[in-house]
């Protein structure tokens, strides 16, 4: 592979990256809030009924695996929407 | 979900009104009249057996001529639900150690609410898996338990409906990203797996859709007045009436067809008080007799109902 035509991809990728980075963010806050919905009942706020929870959870691993990152990073939201909107 | 000439009844009302009586003496009835009946108590506290004058289980059993009862036990659908629950969970969080599946699973046996969803679910199978039945009569708990599972058909769709949207778009924005970044996937615990992007291949949207149309199809076998319909039964004393007239107003807001209202109990003739007083008499002496060492008050019945605090006090006298 030639070093312009690397290059080349290195800017496109980039690009690509830049393009759906919003989109990346809205995606991990609507994962996370299904998530979170759905095992609301933990956390004290309105939560669908029970069986609604039990059916949907056996195939819920991506978003407890998203909540639980989210968890992770609660105590710094502004620095990743700071970061997202390339301030400071 | 049923042949088309299967009737439903839910019989409901306040407690010690006479639900199972009315409800079995109208199973006796149907049956005399050749229909093939089907009478389910779904009350915790069941005494369709002793109405019956017959032992009772968890499964159909026939005691007359085109009669079948059963008393469906709670705490055995609670459990056989959660077990259910517990295996799928199982072999897909086998990996997620920080996730406490047997806590989960406790928690949500001692949440509440969870006696109306077995119920609910008692409900389905009798009505999906009872086939042959003409007439399919449910002999149900208290008006308040009663009522909370008949809405929770309406209360999980308007859930679900909510849960479909997000889902939808949270899958509109996979796709999108997709279709820039080429497909996704993502590692959980060592496993590596696709990020499904299309509503036919997501399991959770799946799952909603399907469980939807179980639902829906319960919500709209609840509502059809051609095959479902409800009787309440009362009895003619003030409390009873405002119990029913509340009932009322929730079932017609659920869209259940109400059928009856049998005011129970109702005093009609002298002779037959005599004959009343002779059977307390020998029940009060068999209660003395039951529960001897227990503190045991005989309480009159009164006139009038004991309402408001000055009554209240009044009556208290009996008892303490």
């Amino acid at each position: 592979m030639s070093p312009l035509f690397s290059f080349l991809r290195g800017i496109l990728g980039s690009f690509k990256s830049r393009s759906t980075e919003y989109l990346e963010f809205e995606l991990r806050e609507l994962e996370n809030i299904f998530a979170i919905l759905l095992m609301g009942s933990f956390i004290g706020i309105p939560s669908p009924p029970t069986p609604v929870v039990l059916r949907v959870i056996p195939y819920m691993a991506r978003e407890m695996a998203v909540m639980s990152r989210r968890a992770e990073m609660a105590d710094d939201v502004f620095g990743e929407i700071a970061g997202l909107l390339d301030v400071g | 979900m049923l042949d088309k000439m299967t009737n439903i009844s839910f019989f409901t009302g306040k407690g010690g009104s006479g639900k199972t009586t009315c409800s079995a003496a109208y199973a006796v009835r149907l049956a005399d009249k050749g229909h093939k009946v089907l009478i389910a108590s779904l009350d915790p506290a069941h005494n369709l057996g002793d109405v019956f004058q017959a032992r009772l289980s968890n499964s159909p059993r026939k005691i007359a001529d085109n009669i079948y009862t059963m008393e469906v036990d709670m705490e055995k659908t609670i459990r056989k639900y959660l077990k259910d629950t517990a295996n799928g969970l199982k072999s897909m969080y086998r990996y997620l150690t920080t996730f406490n599946l047997e806590g989960y699973l406790d928690t949500i046996r001692l949440s509440p609410g969870i006696e109306e969803y077995a119920t609910l679910d008692a409900i389905r199978d009798i009505l999906a898996s009872r086939r042959g039945y003409d007439s399919i009569i449910f002999d149900t708990a208290p008006t308040g338990l009663t009522l909370k599972v008949l809405a929770l058909p309406t209360v999980s769709l308007i859930w679900i409906d909510r849960l479909i949207e997000l889902r939808e778009k949270i899958l509109d924005k996979r796709l999108a990203i997709e279709k820039i970044q080429g497909e996704k996937t993502f590692v959980i615990g060592g496993e590596k797996m696709k990020l499904k992007t299309r509503a036919d291949e997501d399991d959770v949207l799946r799952e909603l859709v399907k469980y939807r149309s179980e639902i829906g199809e319960v919500k709209e076998t609840l509502s059809n007045d051609s095959i479902t319909n409800l009787v309440i039964v009362m009895n003619p004393d003030e409390l009873s009436l405002y119990e029913t007239e509340r009932a009322v107003k929730v079932i017609n807001k659920l869209e259940i067809p109400i059928k009856m209202v049998i005011i129970n109990k109702v005093m009609k003739d002298e002779k037959m008080w005599k004959a009343r007083l002779d059977l307390q008499e020998k029940i009060v002496a068999k209660a003395k007799e039951e529960f001897r060492g227990k503190v045991l008050r005989e309480v009159p019945m009164e006139a009038i109902e004991p309402r408001g605090i000055e009554t209240l006090r009044d009556f208290s006298r009996y008892i303490f």
